[in-house]
């Protein structure tokens, strides 16, 4: 009894760690940008994760920036898009030596030719009409 | 022969004089003259804008993309002449839009206004014209900033300490608005961003803008300032015969009538103190207050031109009023506060002012990120959340230095811009 006690103690304690190291793990948050759209073609990128990780920022499979995010787990960068579908990726490694990636698409509209378009549309319908 | 030897040391002259002159001006120009940005209001009153104006304007270009604009940006007072001439022409009433709603602003175009401390609200309707009275802001709110947003058309925001928007008014007809914004986005400034809101390692309790790129800034020497001040110790007080004269073994030097005392100290430092007179008890509100402090300060020893109003302190009949100066458009720290005037029942009780004369530009150094400044305080000083973080100059061993401030849970902290290292500002001079 005594040995089923201890045992399931232990069992219930390595849960506990395995839980809050994966959680720790699992904290990779942007902040910036917060919508899957943008017609600025800067992007500004800004986010919290694990101090001590190392974010490597990647654009359409292209490296753009290594990042060592600080004991405050802030980073922040930015990214020159092009235009439409962007895929932007976070590849972290994590202190642990777990390595994880986050993936965005961030599509970038060109106003000039989204208003053009609208404004075609508008056309159509009133042809139709 | 001769004539050859002649012509050959004039050739000399000549050559040694151009190296000599060019070396004069190009040193000039790569570390500049020593100057005297302090300059200071003395023979008129100092009108309220003067130091009043916001320390920061912040535009947004929509979608979360931001540029920040201090005094020194060439766009601060067209954007602020803006702001004035459209508040001078509002007169609707007053609702109150709530504090979920500036999320939504960050998303459009908008310019906000952010000053040094809050002012009531009272003091803030003669700064911009306006002419909107109404229940809702009877209590004199304080305003920490006002928001241009485009929310039915563009609408004017009154930002309160407490993040609640006060929405005085709105129009259709804004391309001039448009205009401006334009032009900034043109003129690439650079970009900043948010700092994120997570708390996740750490807790960002409000706003912070931080620039994406690192900033290039100067590193200033400082200059000493002559001690002239026993030339205007006879304004303090109103028969200066009968004020005696104390030398003390420090070298500061003392006046007093038996109730005034100015005592000058050796390095520049002056401080002034007077008992209340009750019989001169008059009524006056805060402008009132805050124009005649600035306006004293002007009559005995000058009002600085880069100089703004930081804080206040408001206890029972008194109000402390606490300026700083600025340089390169940046706030100037010193280890202790170095211009405070009470002023009481609309009298002057107290007076300290600790000014320098001028800087010379020794180097020019880029900036270390605030997120590096951050992460430094945060590893070494434990802290849990970050209240306010913002750059400035500190006054250090004869240097005026670049520094990150941090406000923290754990007090403030000043991180030395060029390297990531933590700053102490030890007193020196009249503070020790």
């Amino acid at each position: 009894m005594k040995r089923i006690g201890i045992a399931l103690i232990l069992v219930l304690l390595m849960l506990f760690l395995f839980t809050t190291i994966a959680s720790a793990e699992e904290n990779f948050i942007i902040f910036k940008p917060e919508k899957d759209s943008t017609s600025e073609k800067v992007l500004p990128i800004s986010g919290q994760t694990e101090p001590d990780s190392v974010i490597v920022v990647f654009l359409n499979g292209e490296k753009k920036d290594e990042i060592t995010v600080g004991a405050s787990g802030i980073f922040a960068t930015q990214l020159e898009l092009t235009e439409g579908v962007n895929k932007v990726s976070f590849k972290v490694t994590f202190p642990s030596g777990t390595t994880k990636t986050f993936t965005k698409k961030i599509l970038l509209i060109n106003e000039d030719q989204m208003s053009a378009s609208i404004l075609q549309l508008i056309k159509a319908i009133l042809i139709l009409k | 022969m001769k004539k050859d030897g002649f012509n050959f040391l004039v050739l000399l002259l000549l050559v040694c004089t151009s190296l000599f002159l060019s070396y004069m001006t190009w040193s000039q120009i790569s570390s500049g003259p020593v100057k005297k940005s302090f300059e200071l209001i003395e023979n008129r009153p100092v009108d309220l804008e003067e130091f009043l104006k916001p320390s920061q304007v912040i535009v947004s270009f929509g979608q979360n993309t931001h540029t920040v604009l201090n005094q020194e940006n060439p766009y601060f007072e067209e954007t602020w002449g803006y702001l004035k001439s459209y508040t001078g022409k509002i007169s609707s009433s007053v609702s109150v839009t709530g504090t979920s709603q500036i999320d939504k602003f960050l998303q459009k175009r908008g310019i906000e206004f952010v000053f040094d401390s809050s002012l009531p609200y009272s003091l803030l309707k003669t700064l911009l014209n306006l002419n909107v009275d109404t229940p809702v802001l009877k209590d004199d709110p304080r305003i920490v900033s006002v928001v241009l947003a485009e929310d039915d058309g563009l609408s004017v925001f009154l930002k309160g300490e407490s993040g609640e928007l006060f929405k005085i008014g709105s129009t259709k007809e804004y391309g001039e608005f448009t205009s401006i914004v334009t032009k900034i986005k043109e003129a690439k400034t650079p970009l900043y961003t948010l700092l994120p809101k997570t708390n996740l390692y750490i807790k960002i309790s409000k706003d912070i803008y931080i620039p994406l790129d690192n900033l290039k800034l100067p590193v200033y020497s400082v200059k000493s300032a002559k001690n002239n001040l026993q030339n205007i110790a006879s304004k303090f007080f109103p028969d200066f015969t009968i004020a005696r004269k104390i030398e003390e073994k420090d070298g500061a030097i003392i006046f007093t009538d038996g109730t005034r005392g100015l005592r000058i100290f050796p390095k520049g430092g002056l401080e002034f103190t007077r008992p209340l007179f009750k019989e001169q008890k008059t009524k006056s509100n805060f402008k009132d207050v805050l124009t005649n402090a600035a306006n004293f300060i002007a009559s005995h020893g000058g009002f600085p031109k880069s100089a703004y109003l930081s804080s206040y302190k408001v206890n029972n009949q008194s109000i402390t009023f606490v300026f700083r100066e600025r340089l390169n458009g940046l706030p100037l720290i010193k280890s202790k506060d170095y211009l405070v005037v009470t002023v009481e029942d609309n009298q002057v009780t107290y007076y300290y002012r600790w000014l320098k004369e001028g800087e010379k530009i020794e180097e020019r150094i880029t900036a270390v990120s605030p997120i590096k400044a951050i992460d430094m305080v945060v590893g070494a000083k434990k802290i849990k959340e970050i209240y306010d973080l913002y750059l400035a100059y500190a006054e250090k061993d004869g240097f005026y230095l670049p520094v990150w401030v941090i406000k923290t849970d754990k007090g403030e902290f000043y991180v030395d811009a060029r390297n990531a290292s933590e700053i102490t500002l030890m007193p020196s001079g009249d503070d020790v």
